[in-house]
């Protein structure tokens, strides 16, 4: 037996027991009823202690889209902000505003220029920017009309009145697009270099010079809604927004959550989307004394999304993770509630109405489980 | 060649075989969660390879008649068990150090020994059924109790030796219970407790020539009734509860008995006992439940080649703890063989080769597992002309 034999033989046996501990590891449940005492899962089903709802306008310039319609419910304009240039404006022989629609519905709208300045973050139906209202809400525009359409298949482009060209340039905040006809379709936003709208001038040389929106977004109102107060209502677009509260004083701050739902089935009023998206926030601030300006985590705890095909939906949000935060750190992590919103809340109208009480009313449903004992306790 | 073809067939195996899950899981035991845990012995592959006979290994400090060598031994031990409860398998492993021991003599053939070893491991790993649709435990247990040690043996004519050894123990365990859901981890409650104590260890052994039969070697091991103090902490989700609390566990004393004779020639023949009266073992004065255990051993060697000897042996013993749900004690069967491998101007690379087979009853019916372990102690022997130079006697 040679020495090299010998070493390589005991190098290969202490390979090959080296790798025993990475080889199949299972995870049957081999020798777990040797733990004595295991803490058993319980589970309670817990009712809304307050829930309340409240609607807001909000700036929908995050859309990747923009969006132009109206029916008995919403309404919605779209808002373009350029940088023309003030120069050899006489030598401009034709305007032009080219659109790219998105859907193929030939939605006619009206175009003037804007009178007001507003801010794309901030702009909303009411508000130009996070501080300024409107004067006419829904925007302050000169009634000069720019320009009269309808928006079809691909592409539109639009001849503007060359005769208001120095207002356009020197006195407006951009064009604002209003919709005409019963009806929503969108446009492709700035977001999208290559088929953004934009705002051609064509120059006697024969030059021309494209300019693209600086700023977009579209502003929404539903004001026409016989909304009773005392409905509770999650949507997009103007944000309906629900409050919901529930006690977790029955929990032990030690238990481990396993599971924590909050399930409830909504009644749909209104959609423009095929799927609706729901998302659930944490309150950082106290909804009772803040009201509707309590604010919240911008990540929702929870999302989830559903296609409302039948009234049998029932809507499940997991919120493990947020519960067992408030059941084990209350001081840190105080139990403020929960804001059911759309998520994210630009998305295209829709209106879902959630019961205050009965079967169909919010239930948070949570199973946890007391902490383990020690090996000389169990 | 052969071996490089190996080595290279075994990653060929595990990087392509579709159904084998390449994942750690480091654990010793699927007993481990009862009591102390599982008792660890010497911890030395010469000794392992014989039974694991204590009284004749490096940790009684009166099993040293040679006195007059400066020695060293660091053990490392890797293994595998495969455990098995109601039609369900899994395998577990572990590679870890084991234990550290060495020696320098004084010429009054007096020699001072200092160690570690580990007394109880806490390793394991279990998996629950699922608790409801989809939550499941995951328990992960790591730790053991251990001891730093440091004594004095000293012989008397060259027949007879006693050592005592104080034991300072230390060590921890954590154990780790992590709630699974379909969607992975929901959270974890860990339970850390760390053990402290002293003991004092002593060794006896007496050398008796037989001029007929061989030499008879006797060797006695005893560690006296033990006072454990073990302060538990519990982390719920991460934050220190107010749950901490301090037991207070009594283990009453261990003997071991170990016998060697060269009667039948070139075989030399170990024999090992030991004792664990332990029903009277108590925590915070209420009694533990443990029983009242013995294991005995059997060991041959023989050196089939020269400077290569062939060890072999035998064990058989129960566990001092049981399950909460089954009175009946679990059983454990062990075969034992190894070798040395010399190193010149050095010592030798010791091997040893375990297959235990251990038998317990539970609330869901039988559980048996098989742990191979692989045990290489590195033992350095002074040579003597060295050390006499040195010493100059």
């Amino acid at each position: 037996m040679s020495a090299t034999f010998r070493y390589r033989f005991l190098a290969v046996l202490l390979f090959c027991f080296c790798l025993l501990p990475f080889l199949n590891c299972n995870t049957r449940p081999v020798g777990f009823d040797l733990i004595g005492s295991i803490p058993e899962e319980e589970s309670i089903e817990l009712p809304p202690d307050t829930i309340d709802s409240y609607a807001k306008f909000i700036p929908l310039s995050t859309a990747p889209y923009l969006l132009l319609g109206k029916d008995n419910q919403y309404e919605s304009r779209i808002l373009l902000k350029f940088a023309l240039k003030d120069s050899a404006l006489d030598s401009v022989t034709a305007v032009h505003l080219i659109l790219y629609p998105q859907g193929s519905y030939p939605q006619k709208f009206l175009c003037y220029p804007c009178s007001t300045d507003w801010s794309g973050s901030g702009v909303t139906w009411r508000m130009t920017d996070s501080l300024n209202q409107w004067v006419n809400p829904g925007g302050d525009y000169w009634h000069l009309l720019l320009c009269e359409g309808s928006l079809v298949k691909d592409s539109t482009v639009l001849q503007l009145n060359r005769d208001y060209l120095p207002t356009l340039v020197r006195h407006s905040y951009g064009i604002i697009l209003l919709p005409v006809d019963t009806g929503f379709t969108t446009i492709v936003s700035l977001e999208k270099t290559s088929s953004s709208p934009r705002i051609v001038f064509s120059y006697l040389n024969g030059k021309k010079r494209t300019y693209y929106p600086t700023e977009d977004t579209h502003i929404v109102d539903s004001t026409n809604l016989g909304i009773y107060p005392e409905e509770i209502l999650v949507g997009s677009s103007v944000a309906f927004r629900t409050y919901i509260h529930f006690s977790l004083e029955s929990i032990p701050p030690a238990a481990t959550v396993t599971r924590a739902e909050l399930k409830f089935k909504p009644l749909t009023v209104y959609r423009r989307e095929d799927t609706i998206r729901l998302g659930v926030h944490r309150l950082t601030e106290s909804y009772r004394t803040k009201g509707k300006y309590a604010r919240f985590a911008p990540t929702a705890a929870g999302i989830t999304r559903y296609v409302p095909l039948d009234t049998d939906t029932v809507v499940h949000l997991e919120i493990t993770s947020l519960v067992q935060e408030w059941v084990s750190r209350p001081d840190s992590s105080p139990n403020y509630g929960l804001l059911l919103t759309a998520e994210p809340e630009w998305l295209k109208p829709f209106r879902i109405k959630i019961f205050r009480s009965g079967p169909n009313s919010p239930k948070l449903k949570i199973s946890y489980l007391y902490p383990p004992e020690d090996r000389f306790s169990r | 060649m052969i071996f490089n073809k190996l080595l290279h067939f075994t990653f060929c195996i595990l990087l392509t075989f579709p159904n084998l899950k390449v994942c750690p899981t480091f654990a010793q035991s699927f007993f481990n969660p009862l009591g102390l845990g599982e008792v660890v012995g010497p911890g030395f592959a010469r000794s392992n390879a014989l039974g694991s006979p204590s009284a004749l290994s490096p940790i009684n400090p009166g099993f040293f008649l040679n006195l007059s060598k400066t020695n060293f031994n660091i053990s490392l031990l890797t293994g595998g068990t495969i455990g098995r409860q109601s039609n369900n398998n899994r395998a577990i492993g572990a590679v870890r150090p084991l234990s550290l021991s060495g020696g320098v003599p004084l010429p009054t053939r007096t020699k001072i020994l200092v160690g570690i070893e580990q007394r109880f491991g806490q390793d394991f790993n279990l998996w629950s059924e699922s608790l409801s649709n989809t939550t499941r435990y995951h328990i992960i247990g790591r730790g053991g109790i251990y001891s730093l040690n440091a004594g004095v043996a000293q012989s008397f004519l060259s027949r007879y030796c006693i050592g005592a050894q104080f034991h300072q123990i230390w060590g921890g365990s954590k154990e780790e219970w992590q709630f699974h859901s379909g969607d992975g981890s929901i959270g974890a409650d860990t339970i850390e407790v760390l053990y402290s104590g002293t003991t004092t260890r002593i060794g006896l052994s007496v050398s008796l020539p037989h001029s007929e039969v061989g030499t008879l070697q006797l060797a006695l091991c005893y560690d006296p009734p033990l006072n454990l103090t073990a302060r538990r902490f519990k982390h719920i989700h991460g934050v220190v509860t107010d749950s901490i609390r301090s037991y207070s566990i009594k283990l009453p004393h261990t003997v071991a008995l170990g016998a060697v004779t060269d009667a039948l020639g070139e075989a030399r023949i170990n024999l090992g006992v030991e004792l664990r009266p332990w029903s009277g073992a108590k925590i915070d004065g209420k009694e533990l439940g443990y029983r009242n255990v013995w294991r005995w051993c059997i060991g041959i060697e023989y050196e089939l080649l020269p400077n290569h000897p062939l060890r072999a042996g035998y064990s058989m013993g129960n566990w001092y703890c049981e399950s909460k749900f089954s009175p009946k004690p679990i059983s454990e069967k062990g075969v034992h063989l190894g070798t040395s491998v010399p190193i010149t101007n050095f010592g030798a690379l010791d091997v040893a080769g375990e297959l235990l087979f251990r038998k317990g009853a539970t609330s869901a019916g039988p559980l048996g597992e098989t742990a191979a372990r692989l045990i290489l102690t590195l033992s350095y022997q002074e040579i003597w002309a060295k050390r006499t130079r040195r010493w100059g006697y």
